[in-house]
Parts: structure tokens; sequence; C-alpha cells
């Protein structure tokens, strides 16, 4: 599973909201695949420029803030093995606001132009923030219209996934990626967040002591029923 | 930013009186609050942009600093601002953060859009 090269030229587009969304919910995944080869392309849809985190003292304005929070997650990128970052300049918060036709048709484009073998967005219901949740549906969308559904998963928040059944899923609807080798890319795209992890104490002790924080896996929600004949859970063109 | 010096924006209220100003005027407690805690009420509000101009304008307090501008036909208020951005010359831009740094309320002045 964890051949470098063995996804060679395999290709997986993520559509995320803010920037930290790619490092704080499935940080480990990205390192981990982006190690393996697979070029990744990454989208947030705003700069996170309503955040309320702005050091402490604060250094930051509303002014200053969307520039800082685009340099930072280049920098996560970078930790992460991201190659590819595009921002869909929205204003954060008001992703559920905008013409939802026209960001449907983006995405579809951005889709049908990449071509990419897996897709990772919001669930639209469990996404845990208005703008999460509006990427997500919009993401969603998107995929069905390019019949791409099959290649899509939600990301999902730390281990709520260990119990689907819970949210109306079974284990069946679950992927589970162990991440447990990639845990020091994500500890460092933490820290390049600074703004947003500094409050966080844990982030800023030792690595030892902030890895073990991290769970071993990340978990994730097929937007599709697993294919009767995929026993190994893994799609044709799927890389989960 | 900086602690807010009352004179300091006494004196840039002034400096901004009677002229069109695009103001930029904020106020949230998070949206992730109710996502981690049920108890809790989200609410946030902005206005970004829009034009006002002022008749007279004062600071007031001993910190956190409340900000009331008078304008034709009603005011501008705010309350709970303890910071200010000292490099900027030409805008007012002001905010509050509480103990942890966090934004809770902002307001922002200039004769050009944010
Ligand atoms: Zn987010």
């Amino acid at each position: 599973m964890s051949d470098k090269g063995q996804n060679q030229g395999r290709k997986l587009l993520a559509v995320f909201a803010h920037p930290d969304d790619e490092s704080f919910i499935c940080g480990g995944t990205l390192a981990k695949y982006a190690a393996e080869g697979v070029d990744i392309t990454l989208v947030s849809a705003t700069r996170g420029e309503m955040g309320r985190r702005m050091g402490n003292p604060p250094y930051l304005n509303r002014e200053t803030i969307p520039t800082a929070r685009e340099q930072e997650l280049k920098n996560a990128c970078d930790c992460l093995g991201i190659r590819q970052l595009r921002f869909f300049d929205i204003r954060d918060k008001t992703v559920e606001f905008v013409d939802r036709e026209a960001l449907v048709a983006r995405i579809e484009a951005l889709i049908r132009d990449l071509d990419p073998d897996v897709m990772l967005t919001f669930h639209e219901k469990l996404g845990g923030h208005p703008d999460h949740c509006a990427i997500g549906w919009a993401t969603t969308e998107a995929c069905r219209r390019a019949g791409r559904l099959e290649s899509l998963y939600f990301i999902s928040f730390g281990g709520m996934m260990e119990q689907p059944e819970r949210y109306g899923y079974t284990r069946r609807d679950v992927v589970k990626v162990d991440v447990s080798a990639h845990l020091p890319a994500k500890l460092a795209a933490f820290r390049a967040h600074r703004c947003q992890s500094e409050i966080d104490e844990w982030v800023w002790r030792s690595d030892r002591e902030a890895l073990s924080r991290f769970g071993s896996h990340e978990y994730f929600l097929r937007a599709a029923p697993a294919p009767a004949s995929d026993a190994a859970g893994r799609g044709a063109r799927g890389l989960f | 930013m900086q602690p807010i010096d009352p004179s300091v924006i006494q004196n840039r209220i002034d400096n901004l009186r009677d002229r069109d100003l695009y103001i930029h005027l904020e106020m949230t407690t998070g949206a992730y609050a109710a996502h981690r805690d049920s108890s809790k009420h989200p609410a946030a509000t902005f206005i970004s942009n829009a034009l006002i101009r002022f008749s007279h304008g004062s600071v007031s307090g001993g910190g956190p600093f409340r900000v009331g501008l008078k304008m034709p036909h009603g005011w501008v208020y705010s309350e709970g601002l303890t910071h200010y951005e000292e490099t900027d010359s030409e805008r007012l831009i002001m905010a509050g953060h509480d103990r942890e740094g966090k934004l809770v309320v902002a307001l922002q002045l200039s004769p050009q859009p944010f």
C-alpha cells in the first residue's frame, strides 16, 4: 500500500472550503497519496478571510488575513506534497449564497478537464460549517453531472465514522485509511497554518507529544455504494 | 495591530468626518461554536463596503472601547474594540479580540472600498 511510485500517474482532486480543511481533517491521507506519486489538485473555495483566529496578541486584521492564509496554505501544500493549488476567490462565509449553478458548472468543468481518479469533498449535511456543506453539495452535484459519483468520497472529522450507524451509514460505506506513517507531514502542515493552529498548545509541544494526539487512521464515506465486485474495497480507478 | 490608544483613535475619527466612507462592520461568535457544543448559539453578522458619512464621532470607555458615529439619519455603534492597525494611515481598522486573541468585533472605515 505504500510502495513509492505505485500510484504514479494517478490523480486526486480535493475540493474544500477553507485553507486548513485539507490539513486538519485529512492531511495524513493527502500526504500518503502524494508520497505514493499521486498528483493532487486542491481547490480552496475561499481564503478563510473571515476566520476569528488572528494571532494572540493579534498580528493580523481583516485586510491582511487573506494573503497570510493563502501563504500558509501554500506552505502546508509543500508539507503534504500537494503540487496544484487553486482558489475560487469566494468570500469566506458566503459559499452557500453564491450562484449555485455557476459554482457547480465550474467544478464540473474542472472534473472534466483534470479527469481525476479520486475526488474528495465535504458531506453536504455532515460538513459541520455552512461553507463546508455548500462546497460539498456543489461538488457532489458536479460529480453526479459528470457521471463520476463512484469516484467521490466525503471527508469526515476524527473518529466520527468509527460508528457510521450513528449517521445512518454502514461499515461498507466507510473507507479507513492508515496514515500512521505520514503523521509527521500532517503535523508540519498543522504548524504551517500558524495563525489557526498556534492557539492549540499541543501542536507546538515536542514532535513526539504532538504526534501522539493524531489518530492512526482517517475515515471517508463513499458517495456511491461500494460495487458488489469490489471485495478489496477499491474501485477500478480507485485509490481507496 | 496595537492596543487602542483612545487619543490616537479620536484623532483618526475626526479626520474622517464629513466625507463618503466605506464601512466594514462585523460581529461574530464563531461558526464552529455549535459544531462543538450544541448548547451554543452561533451568531455572526457583517456588512462590507456600505457607503456611510458621519458628522461627528467619538471613542469612549476605558478598554475595551466603544465607538459611536453620528450619521445624517442614524448611528454606527460598536462595543468591545481592543486593537487598531497602526501601520494603516488612510484607513481606520479596529477590532475587538477576546482573551484567546479571537476576533469578536470589527469596525473599519476607508475612503476606498476594502
Ligand atoms: Zn473549514
